[in-house]
């Protein structure tokens, strides 16, 4: 069983002249424990791909399963619990909730999913300890660097355990060190947890650091599929 | 101006529930300000709109017309205080009477027909002459039409309406005003065996270029046992009346000051909204001043279109008032409450304006969150 | 839950600022009731305090206290209609008062110490014994002529005085400064006052009853108007309405109070509606992230009713200072009544303008919350 399975899945936007299809018979496969990097230029559908698979975006046609559950059949309500509990959104513009402090915005998924705050509790301050946050837990977003939000972000991604990791573009608003040091980051946490991830990028040099990569261009996934430089 | 617009028609609904708020806030206020002119107008009309100019009372009467008795020969005094073109009698009576088959109160006024106190304007009908009276219009409701026959009870006198007046009601109830020698007529006929008919009050004209409250000043020095005041500061001394209108311009003015804030208060939750797109449009090079006038535009916009909403609504409200609560749109009252409520309403947003002016351009170009 | 505290905690310039508004609009609808009930109060006093359920006037008088003669003879044929517990007897007139060098307006309300329709709400001293004359239990609002417990008051020029040996709360007529005296010493003022009264004998212009446990107004005081043939009865409340001006300054103010509730109410609504719609970002993370359209529902109920409840209190605590500052002669008077339900009102309002902008919030997409490119 993949951790994660996309079937010819379809994305159409709008009707005749003004139809665009923003993802084309796309199917993927995500192995266990496998942290895989969707590359692709702006435009190529990559984060339309990614919601996709988050139960974000409901596909024109295809289905999307994760684990066992069959996300693309699932209730609008269903899928929005399944979120909560079992997938992990990192994204690209960190989206903070701007009046909680670093370790609140973690635990705040106690009250979102079904865990208990004891256990999110818990969690939020082993990751913040990992990610390097200790001293920044009581601070407000606006008081952390970019590089410390984005860390936030991946704390609250993990924080519930989920299964499924999703990251869009990390790396975009990060200087290359920052942005180096977050994507390892992220694939130490997801191959030490043994969960599954998937990054959406446009930077090549992140790749490295992932198990596999997948190419998507103008809505179409690319059937050459790269073997990973390490590992 | 441009940007301005374009975000008042981007977010329709926004702005819609922003001057839908700001016209019930208007309206609240007109229709307070409507209301508290007719019930006081109801309640001394008679005294605010008479048509003589100075009104002369018993002094020890302390400007209550029911206690107010003078003696005949103060017209004469009167009429010789030098600023006094005319003086005339004037007599109040509160009945009972039977008009169009029930029974009601009517308040009678014993009038020189042609001089000071008399009925003017007469909107409909005519002049009463001999057993006939003139009354407010307003009485309408309670049966008292041009053509009725008003019957005085228990004296059984017939008075027949022949004409209308505005505006011009006493104490509430309904108000005829006929000949000064009928009326006391009728006052013997009900205190059969009084001394002798006393008057309410004496009105008096004023000469050309004269104040009407000096001459009563003058009046009151002058002639012994009397206080001659002008109509305005007659109407609010009158009993009662004080307190009725402390408390409504009390109400009214404690409404405005709400209102004000309020709609100043919405514009600022507005303006910190959309902090964003101002740091942007600063950091593109916007001035200060192109983003407080563009809010400005957006105030004059939705503060007008609050107050015509609430305009239309007080006329609505209008339609519904009958003779026996008349209501009206008054045109002056609208235009000074939306120029105050207008200017208010800036001089708040300007204070959101200070927030923009302190935002920091660069903060646009750090873009995420 | 511990997100919507979060909010208010962490961002309270703008909910001291929503608190401030809802307060103010709360103020100014809790001022107009107090001012309405406190004109009626000092308009309708005098008959409402009286312990009565209903008045006898002569049927000629159509209810007007002024126009209404009863002779005191049928005091005794009253009393011994079947159903009434007790009749007293009112009279009033206007006049003019004296006291220590000043003059001023003044009602004279005639009465039967002891028997229904006297004053009720007795603070200070004592009320004239049975057959006492020239004495008088005074309204608090005679204070404010400077007058006090012990004092002697002249009523006309030329009268005996009356001196004040109890003082009444809520016991005024038409907004007078008022006394009540003992029937003998109203009529014997009365002639002064209006002397063509001086042929009527002893006369009083109402009868308040107080009626028998399970009887109605109805019924007692038809057969009280068949026994007498010459008299109508009216419950309280009806006479009230007849008092000259009540019935439309009670219109008036009644449609000024439903007005200014209706108006606040919805203008509460909007304001909430118009919060919860600029959250639309938020709602959008926290559902990208999973948060169920009833967790986001609650958040915004609990910041609504915690706003309404707050700012009521804070237009509570300001409309009671604001009756602390205002002129003794602006009558003002704070119903609990009112209270309660401008209080349910406020926060009803608050929660339905918080719900109504809900709708559009459940259609969010959270797809919404990913920025870039899609």
């Amino acid at each position: 069983m993949n951790a994660m399975t996309v079937n010819d899945v379809t994305k159409v936007y709008g009707e005749g002249h003004t139809r665009v299809r923003a993802l084309c018979d796309a199917s993927l496969e995500l192995h266990d424990n496998e942290f895989l990097a969707l590359l692709g230029p702006s435009g190529s559908g990559k984060t339309t791909l990614l919601s996709v698979i988050g139960g974000l975006l409901a596909p024109t046609s295809g289905t999307v399963t994760i684990g066992n559950t069959l996300l693309t059949d699932l209730s609008k309500k269903d899928q929005t619990r399944f979120r909560a509990n079992r997938v992990g959104f990192v994204f690209q513009g960190f989206n903070l909730v701007p009046f909680l402090t670093a370790r609140e915005n973690m635990t705040v998924m106690a009250s979102i999913s079904d865990a208990g705050s004891d256990e999110i509790g818990q969690r939020a301050d082993q990751l913040l300890d990992e990610l390097g946050l200790s001293d920044r837990s009581d601070n407000l977003p606006e008081q952390l660097s970019g590089g410390e939000r984005q860390r936030v972000a991946i704390g609250r991604a993990l924080v519930t355990d989920p299964d499924l990791i999703l990251v869009d573009e990390p790396t975009a608003s990060l200087d290359t060190e920052l942005g180096t040091q977050v994507v390892k980051l992220l694939a130490s946490e997801i191959k030490s947890r043994g969960k599954a991830g998937i990054m959406v990028t446009h930077d090549l040099r992140m790749v490295e650091y992932t198990d596999r990569t997948v190419e998507i261009l103008d809505g179409e996934l690319q059937p050459a599929e790269k073997m990973p430089l390490n590992e | 101006m441009f940007v301005a617009l374009r975000d008042l028609w981007r977010s329709k609904l926004r702005f819609g529930l922003l001057a839908g708020a700001i016209a019930l806030l208007v309206f609240l206020l007109l229709f307070l300000n409507t209301l508290s002119a007719t019930l006081l107008g109801f309640f001394v009309g008679a005294i605010e709109n008479n048509s003589a100019e100075v009104l002369v009372y018993e002094d020890t009467a302390r400007r209550n017309l029911q206690a107010s008795r003078l003696e005949q020969s103060v017209v004469g005094q009167v009429a010789a205080v030098p600023g006094v073109s005319a003086a005339a009698p004037i007599g109040e009576l509160t009945l009972t009477a039977e008009v169009g088959g029930s029974l009601t109160d009517i308040s009678l006024w014993g009038v020189d027909l042609d001089g000071p106190g008399g009925p003017e304007p007469i909107v409909e009908g005519r002049s009463p002459s001999r057993g006939e009276v003139v009354v407010d219009e307003s009485g309408v409701s309670e049966g008292f039409e041009i053509g009725e026959t008003v019957t005085l009870v228990p004296s059984g006198t017939e008075l027949e309406i022949v004409g209308y007046v505005r505006d011009v009601r006493y104490a509430v109830i309904a108000t005829a005003y006929l000949s000064f020698e009928e009326w006391a007529a009728i006052y013997e006929a009900e205190f059969p065996g009084t001394p002798y008919v006393p008057l309410s009050l004496v009105g008096a004209d004023t000469g050309p270029g004269e104040d009407a409250a000096e001459v009563g000043n003058r009046i009151t020095a002058s002639v012994v046992g009397v206080e001659g005041l002008d109509r305005e500061a007659a109407a609010a001394g009158t009993p009662g009346v004080e307190s009725i209108s402390q408390s409504f311009a009390l109400i009214v003015g404690i409404t405005f000051g709400i209102v004000v804030l309020v709609v100043g208060f919405f514009f600022l939750i507005l303006t910190v909204q959309k902090m964003r797109s101002f740091t942007t449009l600063r950091a593109i090079g916007a001035g200060t001043g192109y983003l407080a006038w563009s809010l400005i535009v957006q105030i004059v916009i939705l503060v007008l279109l609050g107050s015509l909403l609430a305009t239309v609504a007080l006329w609505i409200a209008t339609l519904g008032s009958n003779p026996a609560f008349p209501l009206s749109v008054d045109t002056r009252l609208v235009v000074v409450v939306t120029l105050a409520v207008l200017v208010f309403s800036v001089l708040a947003g300007l204070l959101s304006i200070r927030r923009i002016a302190r935002a920091e351009p660069a903060a646009a170009a750090q873009g995420t969150n | 839950m511990k997100l919507a505290l979060a909010e208010i905690r962490r961002r309270r310039g703008r909910w001291g600022s929503i608190i401030g508004a809802v307060g103010f609009i709360v103020f100014l609808v809790l001022v107009l009731a107090a001012l309405a009930d406190g004109l009626f109060i000092g308009t309708a006093g005098a008959l409402q305090t009286g312990d009565s359920d209903a008045l006898v006037y002569s049927s000629d008088g159509r209810r007007s206290l002024v126009r209404s003669e009863l002779p005191l003879s049928d005091l005794a044929e009253v009393a011994a209609v079947d159903g009434v517990a007790d009749v007293g007897a009112l009279g009033v007139l206007l006049a003019t008062a004296t006291a220590g060098g000043d003059s001023f307006d003044i009602a004279v309300m005639g009465h039967i110490p002891g028997h229904a329709g006297e004053p009720t709400q007795l603070v200070e001293g004592r009320r004239p014994a049975p057959d006492e004359q020239f004495v008088a239990v005074a309204d608090v609002s005679l204070q404010d002529q400077g007058i006090s417990l012990g004092d002697s008051v002249t009523l006309t020029d030329s009268s005996q005085p009356v001196v004040i040996i109890g003082l009444v709360e809520n016991a005024q007529y038409l907004l007078a400064p008022t006394v009540w005296v003992p029937l003998g010493t109203w009529q014997a003022v009365r002639i002064e006052v209006r002397p063509e009264t001086i042929g009527r004998g002893p006369v009083a212009q109402a009868f308040p009853i107080l009626l028998e446990p399970d009887t109605t107004v109805a019924s007692v005081g038809a057969a009280i108007d068949e026994a007498l043939g010459t008299t109508e009865t009216v419950s309280k409340d009806e006479a009230i309405l007849s008092l000259p001006g009540v019935d439309q300054q009670q219109s008036t103010f009644t449609a000024i109070i439903v007005v200014s509730f209706v108006v606040v109410g919805v203008v509460i609504s909007l304001f909430f509606a118009l919060i919860t719609l600029e959250k639309r970002g938020q709602f959008a993370i926290l559902k990208a992230i999973g948060s169920s359209n009833r967790f986001l529902l609650q958040g915004v109920l609990v910041q609504a009713i915690i706003a309404t409840v707050a700012g009521y209190v804070v237009g509570w605590g300001l409309s009671r200072l604001l009756a602390l500052a205002l002129p003794s002669s602006v009558p003002v008077e704070f119903l609990t009544g009112t209270a309660l339900s401008l209080f349910a009102a406020t926060i009803l309002m608050g929660a339905v303008g918080a719900l109504f902008s809900f709708r559009r919030i459940i259609r969010i997409d959270p797809a919404a919350a990913l920025g870039g490119e899609a």
